[in-house]
């Protein structure tokens, strides 16, 4: 049975500063999916992420999401965005879980609104469904750094999207926190049917927990299973020569 | 000293509540920024022989979107771009004020406040500005955290963040215009960063903070006035001495808790 993709990439280039950052860029993501893109520093695999969400403009090709053109595509509330990390805005900013969490019901507000009952229930079991509601009241500067990530993919699926992105969510988690993170990615993913996109640089910790993968460095180098794709000519591409795959537990 | 009055509560109210978003934002010199170009304003105010509140209003409007047009392009960083207009600002006021005859004799009271610069026909005008502020502040409320928080994922939920960040910078003009009158030019910035500050060391959430730095700046606008008018000094220096004396007791009460 033919499946439509989410989010559909055709032969996509992308410019930055008159210097072109991705280049003839194709990928498709199906319901379902759990896609791992990976790359070395600097190979677009934020720039490929910020694309697709509509904030950067591509050269040429084309990009559809749910199978709209990305530039006339108004149903953000399909799509949960986790950023990399918070920012120092965060650090001094008294911001409770909660009203971080009640932020990704926005989308479903016309201009002038106000928060109902029914949204109520939707943050508690957005926070339930990430194991945060005991701590809504607490500031977000006082959680740890695992804990602040699971509030933002909460204020992602308030709004129960289909599509969840996810930029790097783990840099500066500890292992046992990112344990627990991915637990809760597959727990989303298997359970809730939630398509996922993951943007990270840890190879082995993508290699285990998603089912695509996508290896960029300005262009797709390789795409399909992490058994068929993480093989050693390819990550001699991604890294060049003096690349050694070292496997960890996390 | 009525007048005064009903003028410092009304800079009190929406002051803070503009400034939340500024600090937040790491915004808070654009206050300075445009304070100092609207001394250009009430210059330009004399010259015509209009209402210099009016003209007022309009120069700080058209300088906080030329600084918001120039922000958003990212080709000049956000804190150069007000190193840039507030000397920029000042500058043309001292020329512009060079031209007027009899501008300088008020010029300490447009600098540093005075309860007797509100005139009687102004009073409508900062009142209805300054609900007409607070209605738009609440309506918009979340939208504007979200763009202030984080402007990218607000972007990605699509917020229209170009359009809330124009209404905040277009907010910020008025509110630097209307506190001009009791607070003074030189010091409208700290009305609407002192209070926001002081609530951040002890709120609970965002929305308490914003109640709270409102709390404090009335206090500090209520008791400065009182003191400006007794001792006849001027109302701006006392307000924000207040303003700090409040934000050194918090300070201090919550370190020790």
């Amino acid at each position: 049975m033919y499946k439509k993709p989410l989010v559909s990439i055709s032969h996509v280039n992308v410019d930055r500063a008159g210097i072109r950052v991705l280049e003839n860029i194709s990928l498709d993501i199906y319901k379902g999916d759990f896609l791992g893109i990976v790359g070395p520093n600097g190979s677009g695999k934020t720039t490929l992420l910020k694309t697709m969400l509509g904030l950067l403009p591509i050269a040429s090709g084309s990009l559809s999401l749910f199978g709209k053109n990305v530039k006339r595509f108004r149903d953000w509330k399909k799509i949960g965005y986790v950023p990399q990390k918070p920012g120092a805005v965060l650090m001094s900013t008294p911001i409770t879980v909660w009203e971080m969490v009640s932020l990704g019901l926005l989308h479903n507000k016309r201009f002038f609104d106000f928060e109902r009952a029914k949204d109520t229930a939707a943050i508690t079991n957005a926070l339930e469904a990430v194991g945060m509601e005991p701590l809504k009241d607490r500031l977000m500067h006082q959680l740890s750094g695992g804990q602040q990530q699971r509030v933002f993919i909460a204020r992602a699926l308030v709004s129960n999207p289909e599509l969840l992105i996810l930029d790097e969510p783990t840099v500066g988690v500890d292992s046992d926190s990112q344990s627990k993170f991915y637990d809760l990615l597959r727990k989303l993913n298997k359970e809730m049917d939630l398509t996922l996109v993951l943007i990270s640089h840890d190879i082995d910790v993508v290699s285990h927990e998603v089912s695509v993968v996508a290896c960029i460095n300005k262009t797709i180098i390789s795409h399909g299973t992490p058994k068929s794709v993480l093989k050693g000519e390819v990550l001699k591409e991604m890294y060049g020569d003096q690349v050694t795959r070292i496997t960890h537990n996390h | 000293m009525i007048r005064a009055f009903v003028a410092g509560i009304v800079m009190a109210i929406i002051a803070p509540l503009i400034g939340s978003f500024l600090v937040v934002r790491r915004f808070s010199l654009i206050a300075d920024t445009l304070s100092h170009i609207a001394l250009a304003g009430v210059a330009i105010g004399f010259i015509l022989g209009t209402q210099p509140l009016v003209t007022t209003i309009v120069a700080t409007t058209i300088a906080a979107l030329l600084i918001e047009q120039l922000r958003r392009h990212q080709s000049i960083p956000a804190d150069s771009i007000l190193a840039m207009l507030l000397p920029g600002g000042l500058s043309l006021a001292i020329v512009l004020m060079s031209l007027t005859n009899g501008f300088n004799a008020n010029l300490f009271s447009y600098l540093f406040g005075s309860i007797t610069t509100v005139q009687p026909n102004e009073i409508a005008l900062i009142v209805g500005l300054g609900v007409t502020t607070v209605a738009i502040v609440s309506l918009l409320y979340k939208k504007l955290v979200y763009a202030a928080i984080d402007e990218e994922s607000a972007l990605v939920s699509g917020i229209p963040v170009s359009t809330i960040n124009i209404i905040l910078i277009v907010l910020t003009a008025i509110t630097v215009s209307l506190s001009m009158r009791v607070i003074g030019i030189l010091l409208v910035g700290a009305l609407m960063v002192i209070p926001v500050v002081t609530a951040m060391q002890v709120a609970k959430s965002f929305f308490q903070s914003v109640i709270f730095s409102v709390t404090f700046a009335l206090f500090a606008v209520t008791s400065g006035l009182f003191i400006a008018y007794y001792f006849n000094l001027p109302a701006g220096g006392a307000i924000v001495l207040f303003s700090l004396a409040v934000f050194s007791g918090i300070f201090l009460v919550s370190r020790n808790r």
